[in-house]
């Protein structure tokens, strides 16, 4: 243990080895590299993003009150300057960055009117905006593009459909209900640090308590900081709260029965042998962690504290027996606890996740870690003589399992069977299957609000599904988005999305350049361009050529001129087309199916799936752990000993998930999991109950009811959390172990007194 | 996921706005003179009544700095009340530009070759909102950008508008210059780059009555 410790302390001192990353937990021969650095790449840089958007019937009060928010933000030293976006200076760099290489660029709609022949039209368009109003050329302009295709250009660029427009260096809108400015802010630091969420939180707040009470702006904010912020603030309120009841539940709990606190120390010693073994173990083996992995494998040692529960409660049987004696009678029972838990936990090491590999190593490695501190140093901590209110509880306990042994009991028995069986048969057909991110996470509503506010006011869409594109360099992606362009102006037009950019829309390929080129040249100049010079008075001789030079995605990149663009591209040759106002995401995957290099990726959609996928394996896992401990089962106790002892899990298992449908919940993966582990807890109520000696049975059922106290006290009181994801599964454990703990006296064998039935 | 996602939308909004600031701004030029085609002069108020339709004629010449002539061209205009303008121009090249709210459509030869929608480019809203209200009188929407300096000589009348700014890429208008008699007759428009043009107009007629089909469908074609 010590050992383990040290290994550890340096394991966590050289390089966190924690995941948080979902992605992490897929299975391996499932895992697309491309995909999962998009995704972390975009969810990196969007969650550095947030925007607030600040209204006010009157402008001038919009404006002041934005300001001032933006200087407060600013102030923080965690956002970059805001605003900056907007200078002169960021379109003076786009606009160098275009004219330079306006030989070879043309809007889509002058493409095709080039390849249509059609360059008289064009023509005649820049005829038409030279003497009409709405005049866009100067001089300067006229004799670098005569024919003005750059305006062109730059007006059909894909920009996202929005209703703002730059007013006085702000992006605002005017409505009925007034002016609404909007701020984008972008973090210099890690949205999901509780320091940077806690200090952007408070200075809106601070801002917002100090603003004028009559006639306030209404401010709405959007971005990952405040809904990670809002989710960590109820996460820490709701765990100090649950934590807090179940620790002083549990410690009341063996004071109540112990009547003396060395138990409990015990009982602590056994669940950090397992989690220390267990954890080290596990990096020993995979290098990292995942963070659920982590806290899964940390609840699962809470079946270690079973066998630190059985022993302890043997001393209500100390007077006539030493430690070693005692721990002697029930080493069958711990042992045959431990091995079932082991083989059932090993069977998820078959599976190809790494999530589950990690979860059995943890699992497997702190069982019995938890099992050899019992055996080995228990008996030695113990010291304690028999208390004395052991034989009033051992009466009490007897008394209690006569439940299900007198006759007397007998109605109650069967009605209690009855209401199980109406359980089963009601919610058998109500279970049902949803792995819905968004349901299981529920955001903050207030949060929620605001964002159907702002995507309202501002017609911002925001959705995050996108098309990735792979290949070999960027020239052949852009050239695959170049393929794929009249596609998604069809998927405009019915209305399959509302707009898409593209890196190829902003930067086309140098072989589209070059095609470009040579099509104004000779659809364009030499047929059209001296009647155009003439008839607005200018000399050939005048004009100011375009250079011949071809304008290469990494220049765009590094000018930083577009910074739309650097987040559409990922890396060489892995660029991103974002969609917005998808209407069917599995037209799109119709569409694109079969295309190289083109995946549609829907990052909410995959993660659903993913744990739709999760769910099934896991349960497909617990009917092979099922197995493979009914056969153990049948082997020790014979056919008729096995279904007695594996009568309590089972009906656990079988009522649970019916009485959660009956109750309204749907069954997710996190239930799946809650069922594995409740598997483990209740195979413990089961083994020590069938290998207890008959003599000490009140002992063993005090054991199980302590353990499955304990346990409800634990996981049980997640049950209580708003979040529905987590009360779901604290419901699960809950019920289930309170079932399997009142069964848990039908796994013994028959005890044969009078008049026992 | 779902929440986080303000990022290269917000980005693009950005540029978008800034992109389209050149052409905003030419078109601002093109509203103003038009604005002052409304002006309530001090002596005699010839603001437009809702279902009143101007019609006259008018010669531009664009002067761009670096051509050593000025791009010539003359037509017609209808100016209708609440509704929009038709700029007809005949010579040197037929074409006709239509600006209503919802923003402004370019015909050449019957076709249409350029559409900036308001919706696209919501400037173009704000612009025409400034040049409704110029049409009622309503003088707010222009004093922040320029001082007003009026003369009047008997029945004629001087506007000249001096830009407070004439720095602001969003309005690089250096100075306006108008004179009328009970209607404008000519304007002047100088830009920033020294560029200017001159409209002169004539025969110009307040009418109260209908709008020609063909002048109606232009003002429908261009709400869409």
């Amino acid at each position: 243990m010590v050992a383990a410790g040290i290994f550890l302390v340096f394991s966590f001192r050289q390089a966190n080895p924690l995941r948080t990353d979902l992605t992490a937990l897929l299975p391996l021969e499932q895992q697309d590299p491309a995909r999962q650095k998009a995704n972390d790449l975009i969810s990196r840089s969007l969650a550095k993003r947030f925007i607030v958007l600040i209204s006010h019937k009157d402008r001038a009060q919009a404006r002041a009150r934005a300001a001032e928010l933006a200087k407060a933000l600013e102030e923080t030293k965690l956002v970059r300057p805001i605003g900056d976006d907007f200078s002169p200076d960021q379109f003076r760099k786009l606009g160098t960055l275009y004219f330079a290489h306006r030989a070879g660029l043309l809007s889509p709609g002058d493409r095709d009117a080039l390849l249509a022949d059609q360059g008289q039209d064009l023509a005649e368009r820049a005829m038409a905006q030279i003497v009409g109003p709405g005049a866009i050329a100067d001089a300067r302009l006229l004799k670098a593009d005569p024919f003005l295709l750059l305006p062109s250009f730059l007006l059909n660029l894909p920009f996202p459909a929005t209703k703002l427009a730059l007013d006085e260096g702000m992006l605002a809108l005017r409505d009925e209900n007034g002016t609404h400015i909007l701020l984008s802010a972008n973090l210099l630091a890690d949205p999901f640090d509780l320091t940077v969420q806690q200090t952007i939180v408070s200075t809106f707040n601070r801002y917002e308590a100090a603003l004028d009470r009559l006639d306030p702006p209404s401010i709405r904010r959007l971005g990952a900081v405040f809904f990670a912020e809002a989710g960590a603030h109820k996460a820490i309120d709701e765990s100090s709260w649950l934590a807090g009841f179940s620790l002083a539940g549990t410690i009341l709990l063996i004071l109540v029965a112990f009547r003396g606190l060395r138990p409990l120390f015990l009982n602590l010693l056994v669940i950090a042998a397992g989690v220390v073994c267990g954890l080290s173990a596990c990096l020993l083996v995979f290098a990292q962690v995942h963070v659920a992995v982590l806290l899964f494998g940390i609840s699962l040692i809470g079946v270690a504290a079973d066998y630190g529960f059985y022993y302890t409660a043997t001393i209500f049987a100390a007077e006539d027996k030493t430690p070693e004696q005692r721990l002697k009678e029930i080493l069958p029972g711990l042992s045959m606890a431990l091995l079932i838990a082991v083989l059932g936990y090993g069977a998820l090491a078959i599976a190809p996740f790494p999530g589950l590999r990690q979860i059995a190593i943890f699992s497997a490695v702190g069982l019995v870690s938890a099992y050899i501190t019992t055996v080995l140093w228990l008996p030695l901590a113990d010291r304690r003589k028999r208390p004395a209110h052991a034989a009033q509880t051992l009466r009490f306990i007897t008394g209690l399992s006569r439940l299900w042994t007198d006759r007397r009991w007998r109605v109650l028995r069967l009605g209690f069977c009855g209401v199980l069986v109406v359980i089963v048969a009601a919610g058998l057909g109500r279970i049902s299957f949803d792995d819905d991110l968004r349901k299981l996470q529920p955001l903050d509503a207030s949060l929620i609000a605001d964002q159907s506010a702002i995507t309202a006011v501002t017609g911002l869409n925001l959705t995050t599904q996108y098309l990735l594109v792979e290949a070999a360099s960027d020239e052949r992606a852009l050239q695959l988005e170049e393929q794929i362009a009249p596609m998604l102006g069809q998927w405009q037009k019915s209305g399959l999305i509302k707009t898409a950019q593209s890196p190829a829309a902003y930067v086309p390929s140098l072989a589209r350049q070059a095609e470009n080129q040579r099509l104004q040249r000779e659809k364009l100049i030499e047929p059209f361009r001296a009647e155009l010079l003439e008839a607005i008075g200018l000399q050939a001789g005048d004009l100011n050529p375009a250079p011949d030079e071809k304008l290469a995605l990494a220049t765009a990149l590094e000018s930083r001129a577009i910074p739309f663009l650097n987040e559409l591209v990922l890396e060489p040759g892995l660029h991103v087309v974002t969609l917005q106002g998808v209407t069917s995401p599995e037209r799109i995957r119709q569409e694109i199916a079969g295309m190289a290099g083109i995946k549609f990726v829907d990052p909410t959609a995959d993660l659903s799936a993913l744990l739709g996928l999760y769910r099934f394996r896991a349960l497909v896992l617990l009917a092979c752990s099922l197995g493979v401990i009914s056969l153990l089962a049948a082997w020790r106790y014979g056919s008729s000993g096995a279904a007695r002892a594996l009568a309590p899990s089972f009906v656990a298992l079988l009522v649970v998930p019916c009485a959660l449908g009956l109750l309204g919940y749907a069954f997710t993966f996190f239930n799946a999991m809650a069922m594995v582990l409740l598997l483990s807890f209740t195979m413990d109520y089961s083994v020590f109950c069938a290998e207890g000696k008959a003599e000490s049975r009140p002992i063993t059922l005090l054991a199980v009811w302590l353990a499955a106290l304990a346990t409800i006290l634990s996981f049980g009181v997640l049950g209580f959390s708003s979040t529905p994801v987590v009360a779901s599964f604290g419901l699960t454990v809950l019920l289930g172990v309170a079932l399997a703990g009142l069964l848990a006296p039908i796994a013994a064998p028959a005890l044969k007194e009078p008049g026992g039935s | 996921m779902g929440h986080s996602s303000t990022g290269p939308r917000a980005s693009g909004l950005q540029f978008c706005g800034d992109a389209l600031r050149p052409i905003a701004c030419a078109l601002t030029l093109s509203f103003l003179a038009l604005l002052l085609q409304a002006l309530p002069s001090q002596a005699q108020s010839t603001t437009l009544q809702e279902g009143q339709i101007l019609r006259g004629q008018f010669e531009q010449k664009r002067y761009l700095s670096g051509l050593d002539n000025p791009v010539r061209s003359s037509g017609v205009f209808t100016l209708v009340a609440g509704k929009g303008l038709i700029w007809t121009t005949k010579r040197p090249f037929a074409t006709v530009t239509v600006m209503t709210e919802a923003g402004l459509v370019q015909d050449v030869k019957g076709k249409e070759t350029l559409r900036l929608s308001a919706s696209k480019l919501p400037v173009m809203a704000k612009l025409y909102t400034m040049f409704g209200a110029a049409l009622t009188g309503n003088w707010d929407a222009m004093q922040g950008a320029f001082t007003l300096t009026r003369q009047q000589n008997g029945q004629a009348w001087t506007i000249h508008l001096e830009s407070l700014r004439a720095d602001d890429p969003n309005l690089p208008i250096k100075a306006i210059k108008a004179r009328g008699q009970k209607l404008l007759d000519e304007v002047e428009v100088v830009k920033t780059n020294d560029d200017r043009d001159v409209l002169t107009f004539s025969n110009q007629k307040l009418e109260a009555g209908r709008l020609t089909p063909e002048e109606e469908e232009f003002l429908v074609r261009a709400q869409r």
